[in-house]
């Protein structure tokens, strides 16, 4: 997924002369052809995040575009003022790359885990947060990130991930896709929660629990009339994420019914990363497992609700 | 000195005098503010708005224009008498300082005429100063970009990670200006979080650096036509300044950082200063 979106920036700087790249010690091999070709806009600078966000909003104040590339703990955390007041106040097109979101980096332990990177970004106003399923889907994303106006950060999975997304449903940031129509239940997911929801959907079915899935690319700004629309059909509304329960997708539609439809807050079943620092290692599926969060723990998940045995919704 | 030069110089001391007087006017109409960082400023911004910057008041926007940003943005109160009297902003708004619907705020902001970024939170200027410097050089333009730091803003580490990439990219079209009063909100700098050696600093960070007395009109109108200071190094001015500096009972005093401005107070202060004219 981060050599598709990377291939993407490339083919972005070769026919656009505004786009620019600027990595933070990304290591040997990350975009060799583009430093060979366009040299004058590719930047592999140091490990200082606030200082690279500056020079982007510099850069973008310029008339420039540039893509700044690191892993998503520092991009968000480490500069978060950067973020909120170079960027976001002064709207500038700047697009934040972050390599490792979630659970990702699970053998480097919680100082490299971006569980609440969607929270903190999603408060800042003007941002836009991505989080894409697959390759496939960073292809049609990033194209669009060009026109955008303003700042948005774009979440990257681990790589070699599940590939669920279709060029048939198209792409728009903004507007989340109907990945499984719903039944009696729809589960929300973002990145590739999206995924271990599917599988939890395909293993309902087969139980005869008809679920539905809608992927939520973007998750700010959040498509409300995507979930809104569905209120009145499904009895479960679930939401799934790579992420702390604190501020992320389950928040946010939480947020969106409480505001739009009240009566339907006690249907929401919010999956999510307990309010917690991640106190084993292993890898990214063995701590998708841990906090429940695999397809088959999603569907039992949702059998309990169901069945009144698991747990309380509302 | 030629006499051409010392009229120069004697206009510009008046324009700095007028940033003062104004500074001080724009404080007790809003009835507090940032006194002391805007006082020791203003020979700088005089210096600056009147005899450096390529700038078109009556284009704000326009592509050529040398571009300046005031990292320590307390300062605005000056940075907004400045620009008044430039000609981007009508004189009248310095009566409107943070008041509701008015674009000059404590702290600069894009909204008004004349202002590069939006700054406040300290240690954001310099980094995207560099920014804007790169980018003129990426695209062969030759306008300048200046930067005013201020003293306690330094105690930010994101200068210094500004500091080392200016010098690594080697942008000799940025220049920085250090407003060193020596003093911040809660004592001296020195007692508070101590900078010295500063001039080293800067120095063994890569930058050419020249130290004038920031109140010495011809001493900074020569800094400011010596850049850049070397062909491939950014420059840093340290000008070493007056906190409150024209008004006695405020110079060098931290209680003058920040403070009211009551009828009382302004009357004293226009004693010494005499009012804008």
């Amino acid at each position: 997924m981060r050599k598709t979106c990377l291939d993407v920036v490339y083919e972005l700087a070769k026919r656009d002369e505004r786009v620019v790249f600027i990595g933070s010690d990304l290591g040997a091999g990350t975009l060799d052809q583009f430093r060979d070709e366009m040299p004058d806009r590719f930047f592999m600078e140091g490990v200082s995040e606030q200082n690279l966000i500056g020079m982007a909003a510099g850069l973008a104040l310029e008339g420039f575009i540039p893509y700044v590339n690191t892993i998503a703990t520092f991009i968000t955390r480490r500069c978060y003022e950067q973020l909120a007041v170079d960027l976001c106040l002064h709207n500038l097109p700047v697009k934040l790359i972050a390599n490792g979101g979630g659970l990702v980096y699970a053998p480097l332990g919680p100082t490299h885990l971006a569980i609440e990177d969607m929270a903190i970004l999603r408060a800042l106003p003007r941002m836009t947060v991505l989080a894409p399923c697959d390759k496939e889907e960073m292809a049609r994303l990033m194209p669009q990130t060009l026109a955008l106006g303003g700042p948005c950060y774009i979440r990257l999975a681990k790589g070699g991930d599940e590939i669920i997304s279709d060029a048939a449903h198209g792409f728009t940031i903004g507007q989340a896709i109907m990945l499984r129509q719903p039944g009696k239940v729809l589960i929300v997911g973002t990145g590739i929660t999206s995924t271990r929801a599917m599988h939890a959907a395909k293993e309902l079915a087969e139980q005869g629990i008809e679920c539905g899935v809608l992927h939520m690319h973007t998750v700010k700004p959040l498509d409300e009339n995507a979930i809104l629309s569905c209120l009145n059909d499904v009895d479960l509304l679930v939401t799934v994420e790579e992420h702390t329960l604190v501020g992320g997708l389950g928040s946010a539609v939480g947020e969106l019914l409480v505001d739009k439809a009240p009566t339907s807050v006690g249907r929401l079943l919010r999956l999510g990363i307990p309010d917690s620092f991640a106190d084993k290692y292993g890898t990214q599926d063995e701590l998708l497992e841990y906090y429940g969060l695999q397809g088959p723990q999603i569907a039992r998940r949702i059998r309990d609700v169901l069945n009144g045995a698991g747990e309380q919704v509302a | 000195m030629t006499s051409n030069f010392q009229a120069k110089i004697e206009g510009l001391q008046y324009d700095a005098l007028q940033i003062r007087r104004n500074v001080w006017r724009a404080l007790h109409g809003a009835g507090s503010g940032h006194m002391g960082g805007s006082s020791s400023a203003a020979d700088l911004l005089a210096a600056l708005y009147f005899h450096y910057l390529r700038q078109r008041p009556d284009e704000p926007e326009w592509p050529g224009r040398d571009r300046f940003v005031l990292s320590k943005g307390h300062a605005n109160a000056a940075l907004g008498a400045a620009l008044a009297r430039a000609g981007f902003i009508d004189d009248s708004v310095l009566d409107q300082f943070y008041a509701y619907q008015s674009s000059f705020g404590m702290h600069p902001d894009i909204k008004m005429p004349g202002v590069e970024m939006s700054t406040g939170g300290l240690g954001h200027g310099l980094s995207v100063g560099l920014g804007m410097a790169l980018g003129a050089r990426m695209q062969n333009l030759d306008f300048r970009t200046c930067v005013m730091l201020g003293d306690g803003e330094l105690q930010e580490g994101s200068n210094w990670e500004g500091a080392m990439a200016a010098a690594h990219l080697r942008l000799s079209n940025l220049t920085a200006i250090l407003d060193y009063n020596k003093v911040q909100q809660s004592g001296r700098v020195g007692e508070m979080l101590a900078l010295e050696p500063m001039a080293d600093k800067w120095l063994s960070f890569g930058w050419a650096v020249r130290e004038i007395d920031g109140h010495d009109m011809g001493a900074i109108v020569e800094a400011l036509d010596a850049l850049p200071f070397a062909p491939d190094k950014p420059s840093m001015i340290i000008a070493h300044t007056v906190k409150g500096k024209g008004v006695g009972f405020a110079e060098d005093s931290y209680l003058w950082h920040n403070n009211l401005v009551t009828d009382e107070v302004y009357e004293r202060a226009l004693n010494e200063l005499g009012a804008p004219e």
